[in-house]
């Protein structure tokens, strides 16, 4: 599904991401874990294609293809989601305007017909429900005025109508209630699949106790420093993050 | 003086001008020496001059555009132009009526809609009184040449207590003929107590010419006025115009201005208001690229207490387009408990594009409330990331951020047609490779 060599990114000169490497195969929840500044979010941007950040090395390949050499819409036609830590509100245009846009895009790169207003308004009714979205938000402008756990919402509402092949959630935990946190591994969950993969990039381990993952990444300084199965996430909380710091032999 | 800064090539024509109507009546013949006089005196508007101070005339002079004639009939065929809903159209080519391809049948009771020629051709003796000399002795120099070259327009009369569902349209096409052709119509619009009324005011057209026409309006009181004027000249046209308005007491003025067009335009409101209670909301959006420059001009003058107006314009520019919006409000010292709004949010879209935004307050009264407001920004480039990373192309991002952008003055057009047909061009324009700007 996913797989990262050596990648070195940095923005505005500064070097980011020192040599990640990771692999995915398809089925697979993968969660990277490590504290600010280590490169999490980074790496979700680059991945997604933001021409903010400069890739000085590596090679990535996303199901045989060169990711790093689409665009960032393209990646998205070919089946990569981001769930952004902070979802952008864009006045003006409404989520099903957008939304309706979204997938007549990728329908027309898989060579499918592009669905009408009727057969959009099912695939969204049955994907709101899902996800226990009210319909009627999508007349409003794109997560403009929405509260932090809807507009999560509204992203997990956005992966679930695209149905990508890798989705990758960006601290989709932060700022959530528990009930929120709920809706958004359910989410995830039930989408989960034998063709589908996730990366789950999060600070804190507390997204781990519903959405279980398969394998867990410590990144730190840009770098994969640790991997193992879920338990070392616990390992992790109870510890610290010091607890890598302290141990530079850990570096792999 | 600079050459191109004389009278001489505005006056372009005017000796066949003065041969042509030389049988007018006396009062109308001094009418327009007189205007022509103070169009000397004041000499073409220059740089130097506050109002003008972001516009040169110079590309009107270069045109050389010479007075139309009413002879000059070449137009057969309107289907290039939206009908924005309208039934009633009063048709003009090169700012002449043309009452073969208007549609004037049948027109409602209450509805007075006739060219201005034919109703100074009643007047002999008397001056017609709804034109009011003291529009042409202001201190626009246009307006005064407009006076100078008065013939024709419309003239419309909305008598008390008529209310108007479907909109009437005035629609105005320029071209050029052997050479470019310069039109002055002259519009008098009357809306009668408590009636009721939707207009649209469009110029179109095609080739090199210059359109500079005066509306004047008069509102009664308790008269109820939804303008919508759209400029979508030729991109080689030159486009003066100046909407002076009179508000009387509690009547209402909602103004929708859709700028699009022409390669230079210079835009005059002037709202007097000069009855208690009067409210006048003026919103507009204009879109300049390539070479364009597009010059709005908005004067609200507060003269009595209790009245009050708020502008919204929104600009979007491009290439090397240039706008400018000057939103002046006065209230005088007897304008106690105006409400004067103003906002203006622009979108620039190249390193080269240009706006420039003031907003004049001159407020003598003291318990006013005044708000005004103006920003200026590029395309959220975090909105177009979001965007591209469900799968739009960078291109229908973009169009989808400016449409959504124009939106917000075109939803507030009052008929569907008006909002479908400006809608559609919109997205047209916003697709055309000349606003694809040059920053993200």
């Amino acid at each position: 599904m996913l797989e990262i060599k050596n990648l070195h990114a940095s923005v505005a000169g500064k070097e980011i991401l020192k040599g990640l490497n990771l692999t995915m195969k398809p089925g697979e929840v993968h969660c990277i874990m490590g504290p600010n500044g280590s490169g999490k979010s980074t790496l979700s941007q680059v991945l997604a294609g933001r021409d903010d950040y400069d890739v000085t090395a590596g090679e990535v390949t996303f199901q045989g293809k060169d990711l790093l050499d689409m665009e960032a819409h393209v990646r998205a036609l070919e089946g990569y989601f981001l769930a952004f830590q902070y979802p952008v509100e864009i006045p003006g245009v409404s989520g099903l305007h957008f939304l309706r846009a979204s997938v007549n895009a990728v329908r027309k790169h898989h060579g499918l017909e592009e669905l009408d207003a009727m057969d959009l308004m099912g695939l969204f009714k049955e994907k709101a429900r899902l996800v226990g979205l009210d319909i009627n938000s999508l007349k409003r402008s794109v997560n403009e005025g929405f509260s932090g756990g809807e507009k999560k919402r509204n992203e997990m509402f956005q992966m679930a109508v695209l149905e990508p092949k890798l989705c990758v959630l960006d601290e989709i935990d932060s700022g959530l209630d528990i009930d929120a946190l709920k809706i958004v591994a359910d989410a995830v969950n039930a989408m989960r699949s034998t063709e589908r993969s996730t990366l789950i990039i999060t600070h804190y381990q507390r997204l781990l106790a519903y959405i279980v993952p398969d394998h867990v990444h410590v990144l730190s300084e840009g770098r994969i420093v640790k991997s193992g199965c879920k338990e070392l996430a616990l390992e992790l909380e109870e510890k610290g993050y010091s607890w890598i710091d302290s141990n530079p032999s850990m570096a792999v | 003086m600079d050459v191109m800064e004389k009278t001489d090539p505005f006056l372009l024509g005017h000796e066949q001008f003065s041969k042509r109507v030389n049988d007018v009546p006396s009062w109308l013949e001094k009418r327009r020496s007189v205007a022509l006089a103070h169009f000397k005196v004041l000499g073409p508007p220059t740089r130097g001059v506050e109002q003008w101070r972001f516009t040169n005339v110079r590309r009107i002079a270069a045109l050389g555009a010479v007075a139309a004639g009413p002879g000059e009939k070449t137009l057969t065929d309107l289907s290039d132009y939206s009908a924005d809903g309208a039934t009633i159209r009063m048709i003009f080519e090169n700012g002449f009526f043309r009452a073969d391809l208007s549609e004037l049948d049948n027109l409602p009771k209450g509805l007075r809609l006739r060219s201005l020629a034919e109703v100074l051709g009643e007047h002999a003796q008397a001056p017609l009184t709804q034109l009011d000399p003291h529009v042409d002795s202001g201190d626009e120099a246009f307006t005064a040449l407009n006076g100078a070259f008065m013939e024709d327009g419309v003239f419309l009369e909305v008598a008390a207590n008529t209310v108007l569902e479907t909109p009437i349209q005035l629609l105005f096409v320029g071209h050029a003929a052997d050479s470019p052709r310069a039109a002055h119509p002259r519009n008098l619009i009357a809306i009668g107590e408590n009636a009721e009324v939707t207009l649209v005011e469009a110029y179109v057209g095609q080739g090199a010419y210059w359109t500079n026409a005066v509306t004047q309006i008069d509102l009664a009181p308790s008269a109820r006025l939804t303008h919508y004027y759209k400029q979508r000249e030729s991109e080689r046209a030159c486009h003066v115009t100046s909407h002076i308005i009179r508000a009387n007491r509690d009547s209402r003025l909602v103004m929708h201005n859709l700028l699009t067009g022409s390669e230079l335009m210079r835009h005059n409101i002037e709202v007097s208001f000069t009855g208690e209670g009067a409210e006048a909301q003026v919103n507009g959006l204009y879109v300049a690229d390539g070479d364009q420059h597009l010059d709005n001009y908005i004067h609200m003058d507060h003269q009595v207490p209790h009245c009050s107006s708020d502008q919204f314009f929104k600009g979007i520019l491009d290439g090397k387009g240039q706008a400018i919006f000057t939103g002046k409000v006065t209230v005088r010292p007897d304008a106690q408990k105006t409400d004067a709004k103003q906002a203006n949010r622009n979108l620039l879209l190249s390193e080269s594009a240009r706006i420039d935004t003031q907003p004049q307050l001159e407020i003598y009264a003291d318990d006013v409330k005044c708000a005004h407001g103006a920003t200026t920004g590029q395309i959220d480039p975090d909105a177009l990331f979001y965007l591209q990373s469900r799968g739009i192309d960078p291109k229908s991002a973009r169009e989808l951020l400016l449409f959504a952008f124009a939106k917000e003055v075109i939803e507030r057009l009052p008929h569907e047609a008006m909002r479908q047909e400006a809608e559609s061009f919109l997205n047209q324009r916003f697709s055309s490779a000349s606003l694809s700007g040059d920053l993200p």
